[in-house]
């Protein structure tokens, strides 16, 4: 955002304003809760309706990553990336294949974490601590690059070429962050979430009409990158070629079965107050790409056709050339800017308070409670949480300043779901197949993971950015995987418990 | 009778949703976008609308006290 015009005194009153009302959230949110325990503070007691879930759902899929990184995405590949569309609807279907078996359970044994259903449904310390590292890793970098963007954002609002407004904006909003975290836990978070999740909705609606006001009709922008793409030989309107199809095919599944396995949308499935609510809540999100993917490929289309310049990993920054021109267009524009801008924050802080609450109750509940601490009070536990969240936050705020400079953010969105899909036969063929046993499920996810991190960072002779011929390399690492879970469990009958735990 | 369809018309969907079987050459603009993506759209639509009224009935177990 180092393109936007300066920001008057009255933007950064309102700015401010929305930071404040989050504290605010959080202390209300503190009085309102029911016990000193760790489901009440992770999982709010798992009394969330309708309304609240579908908010919290919303603003935690939909993250900076809308704004920046997929207008940027569009911005290099044109209309291509109308894929987003796709890859965001799977999500909401992938849900379908497990979220009902799932619920049903955490409400009947009390689940808290990701790992407490391993734990219940194989009996392994191994794999429940596999997948517990995993969890961990991946959103630690899931919320080290949302603080990242975080600073890259205050850097461009506050117009610091330097480091200091992107130092302060990470701290600043990382201080905010864990404070109504640490103060009102889920329940904070969630209710945050739900005044972020509207204002991203009033942002993405806002953009809309500023974008058409500002560059005037769609169908003149695709004239003009067709034409473009007649000269150059290139297919940023035309038709996308065999390559980009089997890449369109390879995010559908991944990003589809990735995103719906992160630690804090399982949490979100446990803490839904019933079925109803749930189902209901999911009904909407599966409507929400069409609006939210459709405005952000509109505004990396429209800097396509009239912003040309910027390439690489600089495209990323395309969206903050979109709202300089919509800022000095007029005065109404620079209003809608200001709300958009607030969207923008909203968007990066409920996606990274979620990661960070669920990390915490992952190291409490997982870590400290299964192994370091046996026996300790829901009291203590729920303090030593508090204390990891403010001690992990420390660490990422150190990381994320001294990473300032580092790879573009989509790049970073691609290997935490390679990672993360090699979760798929320990939660959703465990919930439908009660032969699947836990060696084998362990053994295929080292393989996985192992795979997947080979295939996307050696320079193979058939690897091209990451990709093996454009297909995601946890997809292909998940293969193996795969094989060896079921085959593996094909051999060896599962054990009478396990069957029990799947098979309900 | 939809439950038991969906997974063979998310399938087709998904068949639908990659513009595999357009001409290269196709220059067809529908509505101010390129024609392809138009289906795009369309076809994400109708997997919305599909997951929206597999959603819409109860899950297996749900009790009716749930709420």
């Amino acid at each position: 955002m180092n393109d936007l015009l300066p920001l008057g005194a009255g933007a950064w009153a309102f700015i401010a304003l929305y930071l404040l009302s989050l504290l605010l959230i959080g202390w209300i949110a503190r009085r309102a809760r029911q016990a000193d325990t760790l489901q009440d503070f992770y999982l709010a007691g798992n009394g969330f309706g309708f309304m609240v879930l579908f908010l919290t759902l919303f603003a935690t899929q939909y993250s900076g990553n809308t704004f920046f990184a997929f207008t940027g995405a569009t911005y290099r590949i044109g209309y291509a990336w109308i894929l987003s569309l796709h890859f965001m609807t799977a999500v909401v279907v992938a849900y379908l294949t497990f979220a009902p078996r799932l619920h049903r359970l955490a409400r009947e044994r009390h689940y808290l974490t990701p790992a407490d259903y391993i734990a219940d449904r194989y009996g392994s310390p191994l794999l429940t601590l596999l997948v517990t590292a995993i969890m961990i890793v991946v959103l630690c970098n899931f919320l080290l690059a949302q603080l990242m963007a975080m600073g890259r954002a205050m850097q461009g609002l506050a117009h610091d070429a330097g480091g200091m407004a992107y130092t302060g904006g990470v701290v600043v909003l990382a201080l905010i962050m864990v404070i109504y975290g640490t103060l009102g836990g889920l329940r904070a978070v969630a209710w945050t979430d739900a005044i972020q999740g509207a204002i991203l909705a009033a942002g993405f609606a806002v953009l809309l009409v500023l974008l058409i006001d500002h560059f005037g009709p769609l169908s003149e922008a695709t004239a003009r990158i067709m034409a473009k793409d007649l000269d150059e030989d290139t297919r940023k309107a035309l038709v996308p070629d065999a390559a980009r199809c089997r890449e369109w095919l390879s995010y559908i599944l991944t990003v589809g079965f990735g995103i719906c396995l992160y630690p804090q949308a399982i949490q979100r499935i446990y803490a839904a107050r019933s079925a109803r609510a749930l189902r209901r809540s999911l009904a909407v999100m599966a409507f929400m790409p069409l609006p939210t993917m459709l405005i952000s490929l509109v505004a990396g289309i429209m800097a396509l056709a009239y912003l040309p310049g910027l390439e690489g990993a600089s495209a990323d920054q395309i969206f903050g050339r979109v709202l300089r021109e919509i800022q000095s267009h007029s005065t109404l524009g620079y209003g809608l800017v200001v709300v958009t801008l607030a969207a923008v924050l909203a968007a990066m802080m409920s996606t990274a308070d979620s990661a960070l609450l669920s990390i915490s109750s992952m190291l409490t509940k997982d870590v400290c409670a299964g192994h370091l601490m046996r026996g300790a009070s829901e009291a203590t536990l729920t303090r030593i949480g508090k204390i990891a969240s403010w001690t992990l936050i420390g660490v990422l705020i150190v990381l994320a300043v001294v990473l300032r400079e580092q790879t573009s953010l989509v790049r970073i969105m691609d290997r935490k779901l390679d990672l993360l899909i090699q979760l798929t036969p320990a939660f959703i063929l465990g919930l439908r197949w009660a032969g699947l046993r836990a060696g084998p499920v362990a053994l295929g996810l080292v393989v996985g993971v192992a795979l997947a991190l080979l295939l996307a960072f050696l320079d193979l002779p058939f690897t091209a950015g990451g990709k093996v011929m454009g297909v995601h390399p946890g997809l292909v690492a998940l293969v193996p995987n795969l094989a060896i879970a079921v085959a593996g469990s094909l051999r060896v009958p599962v054990s009478r418990a396990a069957a029990s735990v799947a098979s309900r | 009778m939809i439950a038991r369809l969906a997974p063979l018309l998310y399938a087709l969907l998904l068949i639908l949703a990659v513009p595999w079987y357009w001409p290269l050459d196709s220059r067809a603009v529908w509505l101010g976008v390129p024609a392809w993506v138009c289906v795009a759209v369309v076809v994400s639509a109708a997997a919305s609308v599909l997951t929206a009224a597999l959603m819409a009935r109860p899950w297996p177990g749900e009790r009716d006290d749930d709420e």
